[in-house]
């Protein structure tokens, strides 16, 4: 027996034991020499011509693709000065074989609650830049993250993709008829400029760090097959600009102490300093590489 | 306003267990004004395309106290659902279900810390074997860096910050986390330690409420 099928033979008939052999060694499955690397990012922004802004994300073998839609409505009549952002995370049964058709799988109503918080904890966008006119006018932006193939750590990538998006996002000028009781229901008296568009102000840079728990080690960047193998999932949402954590998820498994929190705080540090260089460098492509960090 | 001492104490707890009849085990939980009932069916029957060889399969379902069932809900249950997966002794009931169903009745802050709290309290009730007891307590911060412990609605106005943590009972180490607003770095773990200290307050709370239990079923012998 050759070499090469008896390694191929070893992973099939024990999984769990060619997993456990890489990381003791300090080597990833898929290569990766490091149990903290992260997997090579590639962003495009601006790849959906007919959304308003999108972004397309690449982390390994992970795809995920962001489009940002806009719409006009009236105001919440409780909250007149404030517009609204609908952001929805879509794990369609094209991404992996365990997604099937139908209502969305627990995953991504986790992973779309999970979004909707980091917006909220962060503060991204103030929902008074959305307004128009007060109690007449705002904007509603449709937030939509898909993903075209799983290979582990969404959310992640989701808000990476989230993030490049809101990057690439502009609103086009919006003039309103003065006086005019029912405008948005006419619809008649509101005239939106699609030449000249304005960025919107982002207010933080939400990053987010994954990591799977697996025999007391820390592994950043779980593909699918850590994150199954693994005995518990931790991801660390810090802002770039201010350094403030604003998500710590940890979704059950098994328990950490406190001093492995603070381990895990501070691999996300690391992490998310390269991220967000390289995210401001953005332009049409970028790729980023963990080794650039060192 | 809090006095600062009381900031750092839990709001009164309350525990009847075994009030659902049909049950295997069952629980009224109450952290103040925050009011949960929850029951525990297992290990029971499980349909076949659930069935796993190697463990109980964990089901969750968690009601609002009105109207339909939201995100709120399907992320609150994911996250129980990763807890008693991780606490009960699953691999000793193959080709079981343990089905835990919640009902909250009253919501006064703390919501996430009450369900996951009357999850144990139901799993003890049911006498499902257990690696660990979990206690879940939750802490907020206002704006000038006040830690408070378990806050009512009311209390919890002026919060900018929430996080909720839930504890297991061999070396208090942290199972579950789940954060509202920004934290800086100090903040978060001025935040846990003081969440530390109140689950231990919970933890002696089961303590009690199971000799309690226990001492009015050898009476009733």
């Amino acid at each position: 027996m050759d070499a090469q099928s008896s390694v191929s033979e070893f992973k099939g008939i024990q999984p769990l034991e060619y997993f456990q052999q890489h990381i003791e060694n300090g080597i990833r499955v898929d290569g990766r020499r490091s149990l903290h690397d992260f997997r090579p990012v590639t962003i495009s922004q601006g790849t959906i011509s007919s959304a308003d802004g999108s972004a397309v994300i690449k982390q390994g073998n992970s795809v995920f693709v962001c489009g940002i839609k806009l719409e006009l409505a009236p105001p919440n009549p409780n909250e007149q000065n404030k517009g609204f952002i609908v952001a929805n995370v879509d794990l369609p049964p094209l991404c992996h074989s365990q997604f099937k058709p139908g209502p969305p799988s627990e995953q991504a109503q986790v992973a779309s609650k999970f979004v909707k918080e980091v917006l909220e904890n962060s503060g991204i966008v103030k929902l008074e830049d959305l307004n128009i006119k007060e109690g007449k006018l705002s904007w509603v932006v449709n937030v939509d993250i898909m993903c075209l193939n799983h290979d582990g750590n969404v959310l992640d990538c989701a808000l990476k993709a989230l993030l490049m998006a809101f990057t690439d996002l502009t609103l086009p000028e919006v003039t309103l008829q003065e006086d005019d009781e029912a405008v948005v229901e006419t619809g008649g008296k509101i005239v939106v400029n699609n030449e000249k568009r304005s960025k919107l102000t982002l207010h933080s840079k939400p990053i987010a760090c994954s990591m799977a728990i697996f025999d007391e080690k820390i592994l950043v960047d779980p593909t699918e097959q850590e994150e199954a193998l693994a005995e518990s999932l931790v991801t660390v949402v810090l802002d770039a600009n201010s350094g403030d954590l604003v998500h710590f998820y940890k979704p059950g498994g098994s328990s950490i102490s406190r001093q492995k929190m603070q381990e895990c705080t501070g691999l996300a540090k690391k992490q998310y300093k390269t991220i967000a260089k390289s995210i401001d460098q953005a332009g049409v492509v970028t790729k980023m590489d963990s080794k650039q960090s060192k | 306003m809090p006095v600062k001492d009381k900031a750092l104490e839990l709001r009164p707890l309350f525990a009847q267990l075994g009030l659902l009849g049909h049950t295997d085990g069952s629980v009224m939980f109450s952290l103040g004004q925050t009011a949960v009932i929850c029951g525990v069916y297992g290990p029971a029957e499980v349909k076949p395309h659930k069935e796993r060889l190697e463990g109980a399969t964990v089901e969750i379902s968690l009601r609002p106290p009105s109207g339909p069932t939201g995100l709120q809900e399907k992320a609150k249950e994911a996250v129980l659902k990763g807890l008693v997966e991780s606490s009960i002794l699953g691999s000793l009931h193959p080709r079981t279900s343990v089905f835990v169903s919640l009902q909250p009745l009253d919501m006064d802050g703390g919501e996430l810390a009450a369900a996951v709290n009357a999850t144990c309290l139901a799993l003890m009730d049911c006498s499902i074997s257990m690696r660990c007891l979990f206690a879940s307590v939750e802490v907020t911060r206002t704006e000038d860096g006040i830690i408070l412990l378990d806050p009512s609605q009311k209390q919890a106005t002026k919060a900018v910050a929430k996080a909720t943590f839930v504890f297991e009972s061999v070396n208090q180490d942290v199972l579950a986390s789940h954060l509202e607003g920004r934290w800086s770095e100090k903040a978060f773990q001025a935040g846990l330690q003081a969440a530390l200290d109140g689950s231990k307050a919970i933890f002696q709370f089961y303590r009690e409420t199971v000799k309690r239990k226990f001492s009015k079923e050898l009476m009733m012998k």
